[in-house]
């Protein structure tokens, strides 16, 4: 293998050895984990999960967890030639020798990558393939909640938080190989834990026009409904002070505190916003000392705070003031991604970058206030245009706006309302006198294309064809043509395998072979995405992409996901689905209880 | 205080790029107990200035960089090398500190360094490759393809910054080329182009080879 590395570009994504990696003797544990994370390592080093369970699992005497990212593609040619089978980075061994091979599913356009990287490991593609001896495949991430797609090349998934659970999964695990079980029945013993999901104990029936009739059980172990984990107690957790520092420059190259999960705020479109329920925060003391232990164990110069929301904790300018005026003398940088922009905000961004004075974001995701109630995005114009005034007094000079186009009810007005909402920041700009705004103007409209998922109250909502995405993207490229604004758009076709696969069945398993087979990977890189391939591949499976992408779903008709349980009621979205319709706003959590379930779990922002 | 740190390079951590060595060691620094003294302005830094890059792949046992730390404490050379040592990635350590006055920067100092290059032949007989190595070194000119940094070729000749060359056998299957070169930003000898034109005389016969900076010489 040390030929091969002077032979690839960054050879230093394949070595491991960073600062706080986790050393332990192999043979001195019980069971070695592979946590694979299926893009590139920068992509990988970024998530938060990751970080989180590798400590974890390390933190067990018994388990030694590694690493493992998609090689990029010169370091995979350069693999198969050499017969080199896919490494943990920590130990270099081969991962066809481990115990159990967790994968990350974080979006859909990585599934290509997890079957390449089954493959490039020698380990049978299906599980049914897989021997006595051969190690088990699990996959947790947002994107099991409706795993039906990939089923039939996992044994096992793990729906919600994993911090819990895939414990438990271990202990499992050295029970059953002590007793020299089978691999039955190892998967006899996790279905009976909460939150796992053992796909080849269901069997999807279909009815004669195609759709889906109902899930037949076929072992006596397997739930009838699997219901996510959450955690109750975010203070209880631990938190890796043992945090990797890579050398490469990562996506998010910066320590991560995580401040809650979950979010109150209930955006029709967005599965994290129901997933992740309820909103549970960390205590502003917890939070501090992750925050100083992170700042000594890291070196880092910038710590993030993450969630859905950052203006939603509930202390929140008190915990920003706190951990400010602790990393100050340390020269360590606060950064608070997904802020509401008001003015209490601004004064502490501006205490933040003193000079840089980077972009100003909003997501106002639709462009008139008749589409942002359809989807609840609780944001006016008039927040909008507001804080844009305020931002530009306060030297700001960059604006960036995040549309989505496609979505359900929306007209040509709605498009329209875009280009005015633009139109609008720059009169803003210009209505302030010369002196009291920056020089140099910017405004940016992003706009991306819809893709409803499962669990949330648009999941019965086609989507539109490509035709009309990009006519509705012609009318924006058209119309936007102030000189200060600069219109991004996405190709639409990413968007439509997406969708299909979000909201995909069991079928399309043989979709993803026969596209693995074509060549397919890392299809979230637009260089490598061939939408063609991925057509035929339908083509030649035999199925109707229309289908799962631009269909509207009858309310009572049976979904794939229907056997998992994320305690946010389906009455609830069907409601919430009727609301949408009528354009009618769903106040947050915090405001007024939607009755959507999670309280059930008797935690966090239900019982505030 | 300026602080100049000699440091090795070796095994994996040979892999981490320049940019990404300059990050490493801020990150590391600041996980030390020392005094940093952090630069004026907006963005404060770690004060840290590098000799000559290290190639991607390219061990070393002569690093330097000159670090500034805050004049009224003082510190123990002994205690720097292990508070450095206590905080650098496996591969990196501090071998040596000294005491410098205020200098011109460590790169504008660097005139030559030592190249000590392995080859791992195959079958190849050893005595007879240090032999065409011989005769390649011995030639008036060593001409070969670089490109530059607006993406056209140029021919340069390494032979101008090459002082002195040797080839000797070192195992049975495995030689040893040892280059004493002008280095610095004014001429420099990029090592692996001298693979380049190694492998090119030897063909097939290399398997594998390695590189390593022996000395740099201010």
């Amino acid at each position: 293998m040390k030929n091969i590395l002077k032979l690839v570009e960054k050879p230093i994504r394949y070595t491991g050895e960073e600062i706080n990696m986790c050393k332990k003797d192999p043979s001195k544990v019980k069971i070695r984990y592979a946590f694979c994370f299926p893009d590139v390592y920068e992509i990988g080093m970024s998530h938060l999960g990751l970080r989180i369970l590798y400590d974890l699992y390390n933190r067990r005497e018994d388990t030694y967890c590694e690493r493992v990212f998609a090689p990029w593609v010169d370091m995979e040619k350069l693999m198969r030639e050499n017969d080199i089978k896919l490494f943990a980075l920590e130990t270099k061994d081969e991962i066809r020798n481990f115990d159990l091979i967790g994968f990350t599913l974080q979006y859909e356009m990585s599934y290509t990558n997890v079957l390449n990287m089954l493959d490039l490991a020698g380990i049978p593609l299906y599980a049914k393939d897989r021997t006595e001896g051969m190690p088990f495949v699990m996959g947790g991430g947002p994107c099991t909640y409706n795993p039906e797609p990939l089923a039939p090349f996992f044994d096992f998934f793990i729906m919600g938080e994993g911090e819990e659970v895939n414990m438990e999964i271990n202990d499992v695990y050295i029970e059953w190989k002590e007793k020299h079980g089978t691999r039955q029945e190892f998967l006899e013993m996790v279905a009976q834990i909460e939150g796992v999901y053992v796909p080849s104990f269901y069997e999807p029936v279909y009815r004669e026009d195609g759709k889906i009739k109902e899930y037949q059980i076929l072992n006596p172990n397997a739930k009838e409904k699997v219901t996510k984990r959450i955690i109750k107690d975010l203070d209880t957790l631990t938190y890796p002070d043992k945090w990797l520092v890579p050398y490469l420059n990562v996506v998010h190259d910066r320590a991560m505190l995580e401040i809650f999960r979950g979010c109150i705020r209930g955006c029709r479109f967005c599965q994290a916003g129901y997933i992740y329920r309820p909103v549970r925060e960390k205590s502003k003391e917890r939070l501090e000392e992750i925050a100083s232990n992170l700042i000594d164990n890291t070196g880092y110069e910038e710590i993030s705070l993450t969630s859905l929301s950052t203006s939603d904790y509930t202390e929140f300018h008190d915990l920003a003031n706190d951990l400010i005026s602790k990393m100050k003398p340390k020269n360590v940088n606060l950064s608070l991604p997904s802020l509401r922009i008001d003015s209490v905000s601004l004064k502490l961004m501006d205490e933040m970058n003193q000079v840089r004075k980077s972009g100003i974001t909003f997501a106002p995701e639709a462009g008139t206030q008749r589409l942002r109630d359809v989807i609840n995005k609780g944001i006016t114009e008039e927040n909008i245009l507001k804080g844009c005034d305020l931002a530009f007094r306060s030297g700001w000079n960059t604006i960036k706006l995040y549309f989505m186009i496609g979505l359900p009810t929306e007209t040509y007005d709605d498009l329209q309302g875009i280009v005015d909402l633009a139109n609008k920041i720059v009169d803003v700009y210009y209505a302030i006198p010369k002196a009291e705004r920056t020089k140099g103007l910017s405004v940016t409209v992003s706009a991306s294309t819809f893709v409803p998922k499962p669990f949330t109250p648009f999941q019965w909502f086609g989507q539109n064809d490509i035709e009309t995405i990009k006519e509705k993207q012609e009318f924006l490229r058209k119309n936007l043509t102030n000189r200060a604004v600069k219109f991004n758009w996405h190709e639409p076709e990413i968007s439509v395998i997406e969708a299909a696969l979000a909201k995909g069945d069991r079928r399309q398993s043989a979709v993803l072979q026969k596209v693995f087979e074509k060549g397919c990977k890392f299809d979230s890189w637009g260089e490598f995405f061939d939408y063609q391939k991925w057509l035929e591949a339908f083509e030649e499976a035999g199925i109707d992409i229309k289908y799962y992408t631009e269909r509207n779903i009858d309310l009572e008709e049976v979904l794939p996901w229907d056997l998992i349980n994320i305690m946010v009621s389906k009455e609830f979205f069907k409601r919430e689905y009727q609301n949408a319709l009528d354009g009618k706003v769903t106040p947050n959590c915090r405001a007024n209880c939607a009755g959507c379930g999670a309280a059930k779990f008797n935690v966090g922002v239900c019982f505030e | 205080m300026i602080y100049r740190l000699k440091y090795e390079k070796r095994d994996e951590v040979k892999y981490i790029g320049h940019l990404d060595t300059m990050r490493t060691f801020t990150r590391c620094i600041k996980r030390t107990n020392l005094p940093i003294k952090f630069s004026g302005g907006f963005n404060p830094r770690v004060q840290l200035s590098f000799a000559l890059p290290l190639g991607v792949g390219v061990t070393s046992e002569c690093e330097y960089v000159d670090l500034e730390l805050q004049d009224e404490i003082a510190l123990e050379e002994k205690e720097i090398i292990k508070e450095l040592n206590r905080t650098l990635p496996e591969g990196f350590r501090v071998t040596n500190v000294q005491k410098i006055e205020k200098s011109k920067s460590l790169m504008s100092l660097v005139k030559e360094a030592v190249y000590e290059i392995t080859l791992l032949l195959g079958d190849a007989d050893t005595e007879e490759s240090c032999k065409i190595l011989d005769d390649l070194f011995a030639r008036d000119e060593l001409l070969i393809e670089k490109q530059t940094k607006n993406k056209k070729l140029e021919q340069i000749n390494l032979k101008e910054m090459i002082l002195d060359v040797k080839t000797e056998v070192i195992s049975y299957a495995a030689i040893r080329t040892t280059i004493h070169c002008l280095a610095g930003s004014e001429k420099n000898l990029n090592p692996n182009l001298v693979v380049e034109l190694m492998k090119n005389e030897l063909g097939e016969a290399v398997e594998d080879f390695e590189i390593h900076r022996k000395e740099l010489i201010l």
